[in-house]
C-alpha cells in the first residue's frame, strides 16, 4: 500500500488589495433564470392613528385609499416592478399586467 | 468625571443678585464699620473674572447647597479689619485679622441665611473652583466697596439660584408620557397579498396583457402590514362603496412580529 504524507493544511493569507480587471460573471439575468423570487401585491393603504391601530379588533373594517378599478402594484423585494388589474383567475387572485418596464 | 452644567446667568438675575447682596452688605456695614455711611457703599457686577485665577487664597465658604468666596486681594482679612475699625495699617495685625475674618464670616452667614442655607461652613483659603470663577458655569462676581476699601464676592450658580431663582422665562408645560403623545401620530397600514414565487425567467418574460395567477385563493385573507414591513394582522378584501377595504380577521402574536 502506498504511503501518503498527512499534514495540516496551511492556507495562504488573504490579500486585501482591491480586485482589478473585468467582472468574472457577466451581468446576465439569464444566468439566474432558475432562481425564484417571491412577489407581493400592494392592494391599498390606509392612514390610522397609533391609538386607532392599537384599538383595532377582529371584524373592524379599514377603508383603503384605492378605488375598485385602480391598478395594484406588483412588488419584488418591496419595490414595485409592474402594475396591473386585480382579477379572479378561477378560485385564485390574478393580476393582468398593464404596466411594466 | 464631574459634569458641570454650562449656564450663564442672565443680566436680569445678575442685577437682582447685586441688589439683594447690596441690601445685606448695607446692613452688615452698619454693624461692623465704625465709619459706616450709606453713600460710601458701592456695589457693582464684575464682567472680567481674570483676577480670580490670580488670587490664590480667597476665603471660600463651601456649603452643600452652594458656595461663595471673598477675594481680598493683597490686603487680606487684616486689611478689612483695619478698615472696619478705622485703624491705620501697622497696628497689631493679629486682632485686625480676627476682626476681618469675623466680619467676613458674618457677611457670609447673612448671605447664606438669605439663601435659606442653615449650615454655617467655616471659611477655607484655597484657589476658587471653576464653579466660582467661570461665568460660563454660572458664577456671579460682585465688586463691593466700603469707603476706600474694596473686595470681590463670587457666588456659584447653585448659590445664585437659591438667592435669585430663575423666573422661568421659558413656559414649561406639563410633560406627557411618550405613549400618550404617540396616540395621534399617523401610521400607514398596507394591505398586501403574498402572490407566490416565480422564476426570474418567468419574471423577465412578463408582458403587458399577461395574466399572472397568484397562490392566494379568493376567500383567503391578505396580510396587513405597518408601513409595508411588519405583518400585524390578517384581513379579508372587501369593498366600501367604490373603494377597496379590508375586514380584520386575526392578529399576529408578538412572537410572529419578531420572527
Amino acid at each position: 500500500m502506498k504511503e501518503v504524507l498527512v499534514a495540516p493544511i496551511a492556507l495562504n493569507e488573504l490579500n486585501d488589495e482591491p480586485a482589478v480587471g473585468a467582472p468574472l460573471v457577466e451581468r446576465n439575468v439569464a444566468l439566474l433564470g432558475h432562481v425564484t423570487v417571491r412577489l407581493e401585491l400592494l392592494i391599498g393603504s390606509a392612514q390610522v392613528s397609533v391609538e386607532r391601530l392599537f384599538s383595532l379588533a377582529k371584524g373592524d373594517a379599514l377603508e383603503l385609499d384605492t378605488h375598485l378599478d385602480d391598478p395594484v402594484s406588483l412588488l419584488l423585494d418591496g419595490k414595485p416592478v409592474a402594475r396591473g388589474h386585480l382579477m379572479a383567475a378561477g378560485d385564485r387572485f390574478g393580476l393582468k399586467i398593464t404596466e411594466i418596464l | 468625571m464631574n459634569a458641570l452644567r454650562l449656564a450663564w446667568l442672565g443680566d436680569t438675575r445678575r442685577k437682582a443678585l447685586c441688589a439683594l447682596i447690596g441690601t445685606e452688605v448695607a446692613e452688615w456695614s452698619r454693624d461692623w464699620w465704625i465709619r459706616h455711611a450709606d453713600t460710601e457703599l458701592d456695589m457693582h457686577l464684575v464682567d472680567h473674572h481674570g483676577f480670580v485665577t490670580k488670587d490664590h487664597a480667597p476665603h471660600v465658604f463651601q456649603a452643600d447647597s452652594g458656595s461663595l468666596a471673598f477675594f481680598m486681594g493683597g490686603r487680606g482679612s487684616e486689611g478689612l479689619g483695619f478698615h472696619l475699625a478705622d485703624v491705620a495699617n501697622g497696628e497689631d495685625p493679629g486682632w485686625a485679622r480676627r476682626i476681618g475674618e469675623d466680619a467676613m464670616a458674618d457677611l457670609a452667614a447673612r448671605i447664606l441665611r438669605r439663601a435659606g442655607v442653615n449650615d454655617h461652613p467655616r471659611p477655607q483659603q484655597h484657589q476658587a473652583s471653576d464653579a466660582l470663577a467661570r461665568s460660563e458655569l454660572g458664577s456671579c462676581i460682585l465688586a463691593i466697596g466700603i469707603g476706600q476699601f474694596g473686595f470681590n464676592l463670587a457666588l456659584d450658580r447653585v448659590m445664585a439660584d437659591r438667592l435669585a431663582p430663575s423666573g422661568g422665562t421659558v413656559a414649561r408645560t406639563a410633560l406627557t408620557t411618550r405613549h400618550s403623545a404617540l396616540a395621534n401620530v399617523p401610521a400607514r397600514v398596507d394591505a398586501m397579498m403574498d402572490f407566490g414565487a416565480v422564476s426570474l425567467t418567468q419574471l423577465a418574460d412578463l408582458r403587458i396583457g399577461e395574466i399572472l395567477v397568484g397562490d392566494l385563493g379568493l376567500e383567503e385573507p391578505l396580510k396587513v402590514c405597518i408601513a409595508g414591513r411588519d405583518t400585524v394582522a390578517r384581513a379579508y378584501l372587501r369593498r366600501v362603496g367604490e373603494k377597496r377595504a379590508v375586514v380584520l380577521d386575526g392578529f399576529n402574536s408578538q412572537e410572529e412580529y419578531e420572527s
